[in-house]
């Protein structure tokens, strides 16, 4: 066949009037009429009926699956699991982009390629999705389902791809999504899951057969984007690289495979010159460079210990990916076993099983979200290979149906041991609130920390604080303390220059490998403190002049307030209900509230139901003080409760409250988190 | 530390209050205003950046400077993008390959060819040429040498031909002053007895099976023109030959198919059959073009004829280059002006639809908007390297990089595959020619673009015409061989005998 213009016989144009040279025709060519200009413009409701028609089979099956992980993924997505620093991280550098132009919230010194967070500030920027959130991690999170949703969708088009039944493709795409271990791994803001995306379109287009030209392209370009997202996906180049070679026509493949493989040079050729541009590609004094980001990657990375070691972190990695779902683990693995044996599957099963002998190399580094790359295959095998033993029992041979009943009983085992286990599980992911304290502490930093404090933060709250107000630059992201030059140049006088931290897990996790922070943590006292266990989060205070110092200090000041605390006590006009005589004998109520009921119990009758803690402040000095009578009025009347509010109200100065609010039946006044020093004498007060 | 307060002169009582005199805490005097405010934490918005897309700062000069550069690069990316989509159609999956081809056997002929072949200057090649023409296996065809009056060598060679094959071939001559190709043309074809019309050059090595295939092929697609597919062969003789050659290779390879497909396509210079009857009605060919194959092609398309295009390695008509790289100069050139010529001319005007017509003019000026993108690709990025620009936009600038590269690789994969097909394995020292070549090509071509414009705004409609000295046959194997090869290998060509140029290699008919 040769190409043509016309089909033979069909819509021929008029021919030319032959033998009649002198009447030249102007051109035959109301041929416009004759095909292109028929109208295929069909009512565009017409057109989508005839779509979801000729497609309803599959709809049936994938709209389901996705709404299914769509509602997984979304319910509680802020309350669990705990946001970490890395969520932080890419968050604030997502948000740098849009916020300050900038690729990252700190020197970007080519720790990963930027194309995953710039993916995130694509999504964040289009949807406004950090303007609908209080939490800024939780907008980022948002484009990680997205990024899932669009990720469930193409695994049921691979898995139809390679000819499984619907509701095989179907069950894949929920594995996928909803085994706790995805769950748990998609919610979270790592750029594994963006890169997931890319890898899943580039392989079902490395297994197209038709204009495989432009679909190499594209699987290279996507492959490229991937490893762009995160670099880890370099792994899956072997994959890649067999799959087009299978699927390649042998007459383009010398096109196909060129291009493609110019292509994916070219797309890494991006990120060089990137470097190239700004003048970073070679090592330098005083200056990040590409060469010692890729080092740092591949040789400074610490190993994750060993497998026989049960405090590595390559165990404790292992330990918490078995924890949230050890079926999907062991089926996955089975299932790349069994894949083996098929032909499609085979090389997804080699894959998945080099990835995860991979994992196990002596000296290696064992990134936590390693375990995202390996989901999708690990879902796709489990359903194809199950697919697989149903669909060809009736041609198989003897030995042939031993094996697959055997995987159809294990299937079938694993189904029913997965039922309670991931209840228990997703009831956690669907209701818990993990992330609680975050916010706690969060807020207790927002309403009580002056606005030009020094913090020494967890990157996942670094956005939020910086847009409550604190100035970027007093606002430290831990890990720059001790890595950044730059950060460390903010802080001369090292520690000491810091008003606050704020602990969480992974700050506490790898305490030898932070020196400063850590310096800085044991200088420091817990203000408030949030949750508990593995989610606790502490605002700790900075003494400039040492822990020693600051305890003596409050122990002084302890004694300091007791005596005048027990003086204040014995005030005829002073009633004290509940505990807060003993509070206020033992040297436990706030200097400024003592002053107070001290000058109006000059003229007035005070009766105090409590000295309530704030929240998060544990035993700490009590800051509030709630009023139940004045004068003998109960504040539960609307007199009382205006005498009480107008007295509280009209302090002022070093004294004033910072709140003074109706509780009920009471009315209570907060005072700040800073105690002047001296209203009391011996009574040192808090910087800040 | 803060050190105690101004409440300390104020309000000394209480201050100084001790363990177990409550006395002073009773009867405290109120504390007067406070010297330093108290240290209420308030909101302060100041200082945060609210996210959103805001524009960048810069004057109105970063403003148009940058947007030139994006502009620019964007304009290129795309020529680019085309030129390389063009340019590698034919492999875009199997199925299309496949459709390039001429069909594998052919069927019962039906077609009475004319086959023209003006001479110019051609006595050692010429002979041969018409021996092997007249080996084509088909059973119906003539055969026309067109020489001029002033050119007894070349008539004589044609003579003498004629001589040896009295019932296939005839030879006349024109007295036509200025000569040049499309006369000559126009002359034979009121002397021609064939239906369909097929035009060779005088240094052609044709195919003997060719006519047979390609009046299968008017059958089975009811063609009004079939194009066959060209091929330079001598890669190995220069830097720039094997640019040329891959060229050609490109070009009847694959990307006159997607001009067919788009339907609209300039016509090669021979290997092309035309049905009398179009020809009749086209008044012959433009005598006053420079690129009368191109202007003839976009007259058919215009007016609605089909147009086929078949390549199959084996029965391409092979051809050399340029003898020097002058003459390939001048010949681009006229090809340039051609296009130019064609399209002040305007018939393509005449397509039915919009997307057509724009699609005419874009490729009628690729010429020269190819010859702009080669050079300007390098020249901003030197640019961007040399002038300090926002890292987003030089990134930017970077971009029309992307299909250039990936053409240079295509074109490593097309001179694998020409040495393949055609038995002539590239050596390593080809291939470094092949991309070190390109920058300098680019400019050769710039340069070619930028004569066309010159010489067509001057008015200079003159015909240099290129000479051909042999380059691409074998030497010692006669071109009478082939008739019962079997379309499968290619004819292996083992020596590559680039013979100097004449000293006379070009004239000016005027």
């Amino acid at each position: 066949m040769t190409s043509t213009l016309d089909r033979p016989g069909t819509d021929r144009t008029p021919r030319p009037a032959a033998g009649s040279p002198s009447s030249r025709p102007s051109g035959p060519v109301d041929d416009s009429t004759g095909d292109g200009g028929s109208g295929r413009g069909r009512n565009p409701f017409a057109r989508l009926g005839g779509f979801l028609r000729h497609h309803a089979a599959s709809l049936y099956w994938l709209v389901p699956t996705v709404i299914a992980s769509g509602v997984i993924q979304l319910v509680n997505l802020g309350g669990s699991p705990q946001r970490i620093d890395d969520e932080g991280t890419y968050t604030a550098q997502a948000w740098a982009i849009g916020a300050f132009g900038e690729l990252t919230h700190y020197t970007y010194w080519y720790d990963h390629p930027p194309v995953g967070w710039i993916q995130i500030a694509a999504y964040t920027g289009l949807t406004g999705a950090f303007d609908r959130y209080d939490v800024a991690v939780l907008a980022a999170r948002e484009a990680m389902v997205f990024f899932t949703l669009v990720a469930v969708v193409l695994v049921w088009f691979l898995a139809r791809r390679l000819s499984f039944s619907r509701p095989a493709a179907a069950i894949a795409g929920l594995l996928f999504a909803v085994s706790p271990l995805a769950v748990q791994f998609h919610r979270s803001v790592y750029l594994d899951n963006i890169a997931t995306v890319w890898l899943l379109g580039a392989i079902l287009l490395a297994l197209s057969r038709r204009n495989q030209l432009a679909a190499f392209a594209g699987s290279a370009l996507a492959f490229g984007i991937a490893v762009l997202s995160k670099e880890t996906y370099l792994l899956a180049l072997p994959l890649l690289a067999f799959l087009m070679w299978r699927t390649a026509s042998k007459a383009t493949r010398r096109y196909t495979l060129t291009v493609a493989s110019s292509v994916l040079v070219l797309v890494g050729g991006g990120y060089l010159a990137l470097a190239l541009v700004k003048g970073e590609v070679a090592p330098g004094a005083n200056r990040v460079s590409l060469f010692d980001g890729v080092a740092f990657q591949l040789a400074s990375r610490e190993s994750s210990g060993s497998v026989f070691d049960p405090e590595s972190l390559i165990n404790r990695t292992l330990g918490m990916w078995w924890q949230l779902d050890p079926v999907f683990i062991v089926a996955g693995l089975a299932a790349a076993v069994a894949a083996l044996f098929v032909r499609k599957l085979r090389p997804f099963a080699i894959f998945v099983l080099t990835l995860t002998a991979f994992m196990f190399r002596p000296g290696g580094y064992l990134p936590v979200p390693y375990v995202i790359m390996l989901i999708p295959f690990a879902a796709l095998l489990i359903a194809g290979v199950t697919d697989r033993a149903f669909r060809t029992w009736k041609r198989s041979g003897r030995r042939g149906r031993t094996a697959r009943a055997a995987w159809i009983a294990v299937t079938a085992i694993a189904a029913v041991a997965i039922v309670p286990l991931w209840t228990t599980q997703l009831r956690g992911f669907l209701l818990a609130d993990l992330d609680a304290p975050m916010r706690q502490a969060e807020q207790w930093v927002e309403s009580n920390v002056q606005r030009d404090s020094t913090l020494v933060v967890d990157d996942a709250m670094w956005v939020d604080l910086v847009q409550a107000g604190f100035d970027r630059e007093d606002v430290i992201w831990y890990y720059k303390v001790d890595t950044d030059p730059a950060v460390a140049a903010t802080l001369p006088n090292g520690w000491q220059d810091v008003d606050y931290v704020i602990t969480t897990d992974s700050m506490r996790t790898f305490p030898t490998a932070f020196p400063q922070v850590s310096e800085t943590i044991a200088n420091s006292t817990v203000v408030a403190s949030f949750g508990e266990g593995s989610t606790q989060v502490d605002v700790r205070r900075v003494d400039p002049n040492g822990l020693e110092q600051t305890e003596a200090d409050a122990q002084a000041s302890t004694d300091a307030r007791s005596a005048a605390g027990s003086a204040l006590a014995q005030n005829p006009n002073i009633t004290l209900t509940g505990e807060s005589r003993s509070l206020l004998e033992a040297g436990l109520v706030d200097s400024r509230i003592m002053l107070a009921l001290a000058e109006r119990a000059v003229t007035s009758e005070i009766s105090v139901a409590d000295f309530p803690i704030s929240e998060g402040e544990g035993d700490a000095v009590r800051r509030q003080v709630l009023v139940s009578s004045i004068d003998g009025v109960p504040t539960s009347t609307t007199e009382g409760a205006d005498d009480a509010t107008a007295w509280l109200d009209g302090l002022s100065g070093v004294t004033a409250a910072s709140a003074v609010e109706d509780a009920g039946d009471n009315v209570l006044a907060t005072f700040s988190i800073s105690e002047p020093a001296g209203l009391i004498s011996g009574v040192t007060g808090t910087t800040r | 530390m803060i050190t105690p307060l101004s409440l300390t002169a104020l309000a000394p009582g209480f201050l100084t209050a001790t363990d177990d005199e409550p006395a002073p805490l009773l009867t405290p005097s109120a504390p007067a205003e406070p010297a330093v405010p108290a240290p209420a934490p308030a909101p302060d918005t100041a200082g945060s950046a609210t996210f959103g897309l805001s524009l960048p700062d810069w004057s109105v000069g970063e403003w148009i400077g940058y947007s030139t550069l994006i502009l620019v690069a964007v304009g290129l990316t795309v020529i680019a993008v085309t030129t390389l989509w063009w340019m590698l159609h034919a492999w875009r999956d199997a199925s299309s390959l496949s459709a390039t081809r001429f069909p594998a056997k052919p069927s019962r002929p039906v077609h009475r060819f004319t086959l023209l072949v003006p001479a110019r200057h051609e006595e050692e090649v010429l002979g041969q040429t018409l021996d092997r023409l007249a080996t084509q296996t088909h059973p119906n065809f003539e055969i026309i040498a067109i020489v001029g009056h002033d050119d007894p060598g070349t008539e004589l060679v044609a003579r003498e031909a004629a001589a040896r094959h009295p019932e296939l071939i005839r030879v006349i001559v024109d007295d036509s002053v200025p000569k040049n190709k499309p006369k000559a043309l126009n002359l034979a074809l009121t002397v021609s007895t064939g239906d369909v019309i097929g035009v060779f050059d005088a240094e052609d090595e044709v195919h003997p099976r060719l006519l047979s295939l390609v009046d299968t092929r008017f059958k089975e697609t009811g063609a009004d023109v079939v194009q066959g597919g060209v091929q330079l062969m001598n890669f190995q003789s220069s830097w720039w030959s094997l640019r040329n050659v891959l060229e050609y290779y490109f070009w009847f390879r694959s990307r006159l198919h997607f001009h067919a497909k788009s339907r609209f396509i300039p016509l090669g210079g021979n290997t092309v059959f035309v049905k009398r009857e179009w020809l009749d009605w086209s008044d012959g060919w433009d005598a006053n073009c420079l690129a009368e194959d191109c202007e003839l092609g976009v007259r058919l398309s215009s007016a609605g004829a089909n147009i086929v295009v078949a390549y199959s390695p084996d029965v391409v008509t092979r051809e050399e280059t340029p003898g020097t790289f002058t003459s390939l100069y001048k010949q681009r050139t006229r090809w340039n002006q051609g296009f130019l010529q064609v399209l002040g001319k305007g018939e393509w005007k005449k397509l039915p639809t919009r997307r057509q017509r724009g699609f005419a003019r874009y490729l009628l000026s690729m010429p020269f908007l190819q010859a702009i993108t080669g050079l300007l690709v390098p020249v901003s990025i030197v640019l961007v390297l040399v002038a300090k620009v926002p890292t987003p936009i030089a990134l930017f600038t970077f971009l029309p990089l992307v299909p250039t590269v990936i053409t240079v690789a295509a074109e490593i994969a097309g001179l694998t595959e020409f040495g393949r097909l055609y038995g002539r394995k590239p050596r390593f020292i080809d291939y470094v020619k092949l991309v070190l070549g390109t920058f300098p090509y680019q400019v050769f071509l710039a340069g070619a673009a930028v004569r066309a414009v010159f010489r067509q705004l001057k008015g200079d409609n003159s015909w240099e015409k290129t000479e051909h000295s042999g380059a691409h046959r074998d030497a010692a194997d006669a071109p009478t061989r082939g008739e019962r090869d079997v379309l499968v290998g290619a004819t292996a060509i083992r020596s590559t005998t680039s013979a100097a140029a004449g000293a006379d290699s070009t004239e000016n008919d005027r």
